[in-house]
């Protein structure tokens, strides 16, 4: 049963017809082609394809597909101000050692994204418990939990600075 | 593959119409965090389409109605434990929220299916039932209302009537002299099924002895219930130690009595007396001399301890 | 050539491939999409010994948008492999050992298709008697796994594939003459790698018959050399290039060979591309894991504490198929009493065969179950001559020149006490092991401290010849292309590469590219394992660097009409005794002007050292890394959950050539060894794996993972490129056993079996719950009864 997706991408509109039963997960990678977002469990325990729905991290291995319907998705491409770049987050991911194998790497950035637009000064704690939802296997997040925090240090500033 | 139709409804009344339209099996759909997880595990195939309820405005929302507190079905986890009326009359429902702990499941994840989907492990439901929390169901006949403790029947088994939605739940907020603690017992401090959950409320009566209290076990029992044994038995008394240590022997028999051996018994029975003592001490203050007994040095909260 | 200043090398740089990674570019092997690419689907044994009575792939084929399928029967000599033993096949033949193992592979058009193609494939198995644990291997009447000889079935043990032996002085009468003596058994888990990746492959067939295979792989020279034997073709008609890999840990060896040479083969018949992609619950349940082990330790110590002599044996399940178990088993021994010198220790670890999924390689590669063990032995022994636990290792650590446990003589900077008491100092260690004991009896939460420390051999030792090759080509736009056959699976083993090459050309990092190993452009250098690839692949690339910073030397030279001694370097300048100094591009133009050839190879190798594996002696290593890990936990007596508060670690990795990469193998490796001693246990119940995803098998997430003090000693290394060691595997090591130390420290409780989930710290045991398969034949695809698998009793 196929049906119409319309929704917002990265900041574009898209129209996509795929199968009402498919995830986000495989509608973004599958039909769309976008496998920046990783699957790593299927069930929600990862955090690997972690997205955002309306400003929001959700898992899109947990969201139907026509869920997403008049709503704003935002994968890990899609931050950056420039396509193939980088955000200042992902930049920060890169400067502190936060990443290794990268594969949890886009839902890392994502969740500490979404983290950063809720809390602009979080504590390491606050931190922890904001990736809680996104496992790595490499670092130990000792790096993930430095990049975050330095990069609310300098949306701090940069603000203070306008 | 098992495929599904998908359909958004746009209000109460249109879902319920949905729900129960003539020969098509529907399911609802509001987090879909419980619900994706079985669809993958093949529970596809038993449903032809899912109803998705997750943006009727009024399936949402935390407010005053009266002198009740509302909370409507569709409310993320995340709303909850963002409340400033949760925070203050029911603070324990959204730490139970929170210990789900992870913010991509608590942004989608709903009151209602949480306790629609009945896991034995879910976090909210026994503080739900330690509030004496009702459900207001939508059904085609009308609505109707259930305490929340008879909803529940059982490991994935709820007693909603056939077609029935629930559209909200309601309670008496605390009293400000009540205080109110979730525990939760799980193997790491995020992302974990509980072992075992705990939710307590606890009053003193002026003179030290306790007004109320009040106890419910997750994940230990058929399904979570107020453990009237052990609230009568503390009731009226002065909070002690070596009180609230036969409450936890009182409860680690009556599970047994209830659920029998099972593999996980012989540690379930002893981590949910110590789970007991450690829930009435923070909501029934023991006198400050024999709290020394029980904690020394490198106290840890139990919230890190999760 | 050592240079004495750097510029690149031990300063901070961002990793090679971070930016990809982090914005979401990078391309794992999961992540490729060819046109008519085909998709997989696997018939898998539901049950943990059989023999194959019947297999009839016919039906399949006539199921509509199925091309073709494979069994042991489409591969040279039934697809047999393995190194050193060769008991394991591309797919089962004859009998499947363990549940999950591969069958019948069908590829299809879509995945519906390919699961109707399972589901019509005829599979008869006779059931065999299962082994379900290492005791009932042993046993005299046991069913014979394997289906080669053994070195067990000489003395009636078949199912004891092997034993790996040190023979360091007789040391049973020395323990029995001493006044302090412990005999003590412990046991480790079953670990699951949990790389975040699940294993993908795709194979993609060329005109000529050739294939290409890009694959999750730790090491594609290998996987090239099994792909091409079983399927019968020359090794330069296989070509193996390593895509991405989202962490391997040592778990993307063999798994993934089998998963290249089915999807080659397919490819081939097919003449499509063809893709094969695990989910979590597939790769949990068919991929390999690190041994469980139970280790047995006999220690004789005199009533000072000095220790004198040890006697360990060990048993390993490696599970249906010995994979790297034989090896793993060898560095065991190589370690089993510890960074310490005795006056005589024997060591025997067994290699078992069971029905237990089966072991392979997984970082520390059996000495972080040795370091498990050792190291609770020797806080039993301290406690019995009252001495702390520093002080105990303080006076039995080995430092240059002593003896190690297997006899040979240490001929290198032993970094070892600085470690111990840098935790100690950082920790506060004397004061906390004072008054945590002091804590009250009945107190909810109590604290405690505990210590571990660990040496760890570099590189293959005795294993095999430890060498690596690297080119370097400036190409015409003045960028530098290097490629190692050492590959980095998320180490970081690029980077360091770039920095070395940047640091000996005085070339900047962002000239540099270092291009994903691929057999075709990379030069076979063995497998990317046991930690080697900063010093041996390190050492290729410095080596070939080197040949081209001479040859611009000589054009620099030639410019400036001076000697080449008086050419100086600072970054990208070349300056000469008088004129203006010139840079890099110039240099470079004039040395193509002079008819230079701008590319060269570097290979480079260990010192060749010799161990003999039939009596147990010689030399293992050509050095060792040492470290000290100290962890304070907090246990919930009434509940028995542990909750690590802090870590602090010092480890002796030589030199540190990239700072933000070692940090962070440090972190990932503790934050590993924090599983593996709380939590992570793959519960194999008769055969049937119970935690099958993410949500029961268990892995340290951002809330478990305590604040961790880290520093490194850096005991310089003479073998090492700038004087550097290893790091990705020693740094879990410690962690457990300080960890079970601390428990004890805390609650007076020695929980002698790993990990310690609450029920072990609050029973003194485990409890196996009472799953018998569902979740693995769920996730097989028998729950729905389609799969034509019938199951017989033997005769």
């Amino acid at each position: 049963m196929n049906i119409q997706i319309d929704f917002t991408l990265n900041g574009r509109a898209v129209s996509i017809d795929a199968p009402a039963h498919v995830t986000l997960l495989r509608l973004l990678r599958d039909y769309l082609n976008l496998t920046g977002t990783k699957e790593g469990c299927a069930i929600g325990e990862c955090g690997a394809c972690s997205v955002l729905l309306d400003g929001r991290v959700v898992n899109s291995c947990l969201v139907l597909a026509p869920q997403v319907s008049g709503r704003d998705v935002m994968t890990v491409e899609g931050l950056a101000p420039v396509e193939g770049a980088m955000s200042d987050l992902q930049a920060a991911f890169v400067k502190y050692g936060a990443v290794q194998c990268g594969y949890c790497t886009p839902g890392l950035v994502i969740a500490g994204e979404a983290l950063l637009r809720d809390n602009h000064f979080p504590t390491r704690d606050e931190i922890n418990d904001g990736i809680a939802g996104n496992l790595c296997r490499c670092t130990g997040y000792q790096q993930i939990v430095d990049a975050i925090e330095q990069t609310a240090r300098q949306r701090a500033a940069a603000q203070v600075k306008e | 593959m098992n495929s599904f139709g998908y359909v958004r409804a746009g209000s109460i009344d249109e879902a319920v119409a949905l729900l129960n339209t003539p020969g098509v099996n529907s399911r609802a759909l509001a987090g879909g965090t419980d619900l994706m997880v079985a669809v993958r595990a093949g529970e596809a195939g038993s449903f032809d389409r899912v109803v998705d309820i997750s943006t009727i405005p009024d399936l949402r929302g935390i407010a005053m109605v009266g002198s009740r507190a509302r909370i409507g079905a569709a409310t993320t986890f995340s709303e909850i434990m963002r409340s400033g009326l949760i925070q203050q009359h029911a603070r324990f429902l959204a730490d139970a929220a929170h210990s789900v702990r992870t913010m991509q499941i608590t942004n989608m994840a709903t009151l209602g299916g949480n306790v629609a989907n009945a896991a034995a492990a879910a976090d909210t439901p026994p503080v739900l039932v330690c509030l004496d929390a009702e459900a207001i169901i939508a059904t085609p006949a009308g609505q109707q209302r259930m305490p929340v403790a008879s909803l529940l029947r059982g490991h994935l088994k709820n007693t909603l009537p056939a077609g029935g939605l629930i559209v909200a739940f309601e309670f008496d907020p605390l009293s400000v002299d009540t205080r109110n603690t979730f525990l939760k017992l799980g193997r790491r401090n995020a992302l974990t099924i509980s072992r075992i959950n705990m939710a307590a409320t606890g009053r003193l009566q002026a003179d030290g002895h306790i007004a109320e209290a009040r106890l419910v076990a997750g994940a230990c029992f058929s399904r979570p219930r107020r453990a009237r044994e052990v609230e009568a038995l503390l009731q009226g008394r002065l909070p002690s130690a070596a009180l609230f240590a036969e409450a936890g022997q009182l409860l680690m028999r009556l599970m047994v009595q209830e659920v029998g051996q099972r593999w996980s018994t012989e540690y379930k029975a002893l981590a949910l007396a110590a789970m007991v003592e450690e829930a009435l001490e923070t909501v029934l203050p023991l006198p400050a001399n024999e709290t020394e007994t029980v904690r020394s040095i490198g106290v840890k909260s139990v919230e890190s301890m999760r | 050539m050592l240079r004495h200043t750097t510029n690149w090398v031990t300063k901070p740089a961002n990793r090679v491939d971070g930016p990809d990674k982090a914005n979401g570019a990078a391309k794992y092997a999961g992540d490729y999409r060819v046109p008519g690419q085909l998709v997989t689907r696997a018939l898998r044994s539901p049950i943990p010994h059989a023999r194959i009575t019947r297999l009839d792939t016919s039906a399949a084929l006539k199921v509509p948008g199925v091309l073709a399928v494979i069994t042991s029967d489409d591969f040279v000599d039934h697809g047999r492999f393995g190194f050193p033993v060769a008991d394991n096949f591309i797919l089962a033949y004859q009998k499947v050992r363990y549940v999950g193992e591969g069958v019948a592979i069908v590829a299809a058009v879509d995945a519906d298709a390919a699961e109707a193609g399972v589901n019509a494939i005829e599979l008869d198995l006779e059931q065999l008697p299962v082994i379900e644990d290492m005791e009932q291997a042993l046993r005299p009447d046991a069913p014979v796994i394997p289906d080669v000889v053994t070195e067990g079935s000489k003395k009636g043990q078949p199912n004891v594939c092997l034993t790996q032996i040190v023979r360091n002085g007789d040391p049973e009468p020395i323990i029995a003459a001493s006044p302090v003596q412990l005999d003590q058994t412990y046991a480790t888990p079953f670990q699951e790698h949990a790389y975040l990746e699940p294993e993908a492959v795709l194979s993609i067939p060329n005109p000529d018959g050739s294939v290409i295979i890009y694959a999750c792989d730790q090491s594609p020279f290998n996987n090239r050399g099994i792909a091409a034997a079983v399927l019968g073709l020359p090794e330069d008609k296989v070509r193996v290039i390593q895509a991405i890999v989202g962490g391997s840990f040592g778990g993307k060896d063999e798994g993934v060979y089998q998963m290249s040479a089915q999807t080659a083969k397919l490819a081939l018949l097919t003449n499509r591309p063809v893709g094969m992609v695990f989910s979590r619950e597939e790769s949990i349940i068919v991929s390999y894991k690190r041994d469980a082990s139970k280790i047995r330790v006999r220690l004789g110590a005199d009533k000072d504490g000095k220790l004198q002599a040890a006697k360990v044996e060990a048993w390993l399940d490696g599970g249906a198929y010995s994979a790297e178990t034989v090896l793993t088993a060898w560095r065991a021994a190589m370690h089993l009493a510890g960074a310490y010198t005795y006056q005589a220790v024997t060591g025997d670890v067994h290699v078992l065969y069971t029905n237990n999924n089966y072991s392979s390689a997984f970082r520390g590669f059996g000495n972080t179950e040795a370091v498990a063990c050792i190291e609770q032995a020797i806080d039993e022994v301290a406690e019995q001559v009252a001495l702390d636990p520093i002080d105990m290792r303080l006076k039995n650590i080995i430092g240059k020149g002593d003896r190690t446990m297997t006899g040979a003589t240490l001929n290198q900077e032993v970094g070892l006490r600085a470690c111990l008491e840098w935790v100690r100092q950082k920790s506060d260690w004397d004061r906390k092991r004072r008054e945590f004991p002091a804590q009250n009896k009945n107190a909810r939460y109590r604290k405690g401290i505990g210590v571990a420390c660990y040496f760890h051999g570099m590189g293959l030792g005795g294993e095999g010849v430890d060498f690596a090759n690297a080119t370097i080509a400036i190409e015409r736009d003045n960028s530098v292309t290097l490629t190692n056959g050492l590959t980095d699976y998320g180490t970081g083993a690029r980077t360091v590469f770039t920095l070395i090459a940047a640091d000996v050309l005085g070339a900047r990092p962002e000239r540099i590219k270092v291009l994903l190993t691929d057999t075709e452009t990379a030069i076979n250098s063995g497998p990317t394992v046991a930690s080697r690839a900063s010093v041996v692949g390190g050492n290729a690339t410095r080596v070939a660097a080197e040949k081209i910073a001479q040859l611009l030397t000589f054009a620099a030279a030639n410019l400036f009409k001076c000697a080449p001694a008086q050419v100086l370097r600072d970054k990208e300048a070349f300056i000469g005794p008088d004129e203006e100094p010139v840079d890099f591009d110039t240099v470079v133009n004039h040395a193509r002007q002079l008819g230079y050839v701008l590319s060269a190879h570097g290979r480079w190798q260990l010192p060749v050292i010799h161990w003999d594996f039939e009596k147990g002696t010689g030399t293992p290593y050509v050095g060792y890394t040492f470290g000290a890990q100290i962890v304070e936990v907090t246990v919930h007596t009434g509940t028995g959950r542990v909750q690590a508060d802090r870590i602090w670690a010092a480890h002796d990795i030589g030199k540190v050539l990239f700072p933000e990469g070692a940090y962070g193998q440090l972190y990932g490796g503790i934050t590993q060894g924090l599983g593996y001693g709380l939590m992570e246990e793959v519960e194999i119940n008769h055969g049937y794996i119970h935690n099958v995803n993410f949500d029961d098998y268990i892995i340290p997430t951002a809330m478990d993972v305590p604040p961790i003090e880290a520093t490194f000693v850096e005991a310089p290394f003479h073998l090492g490129p700038y004087g550097a060691k290893n790091v990705a595997e020693p740094s879990m090591l410690g962690v457990a056993p300080a960890l079970a130390n601390a428990v004890y420290h805390a609650t007076g409780k020695r929980i002698r079996e790993l990990p310690l989930t609450p029920e072990r710290v609050l029973l003194g045991h485990a409890l196996h719950n009472d799953d018998h398969g569902d979740n693995s034949r769920l996730w097989l695809g028998y729950a729905d009864g389609l799969r034509k698998v019938r199951i017989t009793q033997a005769a």
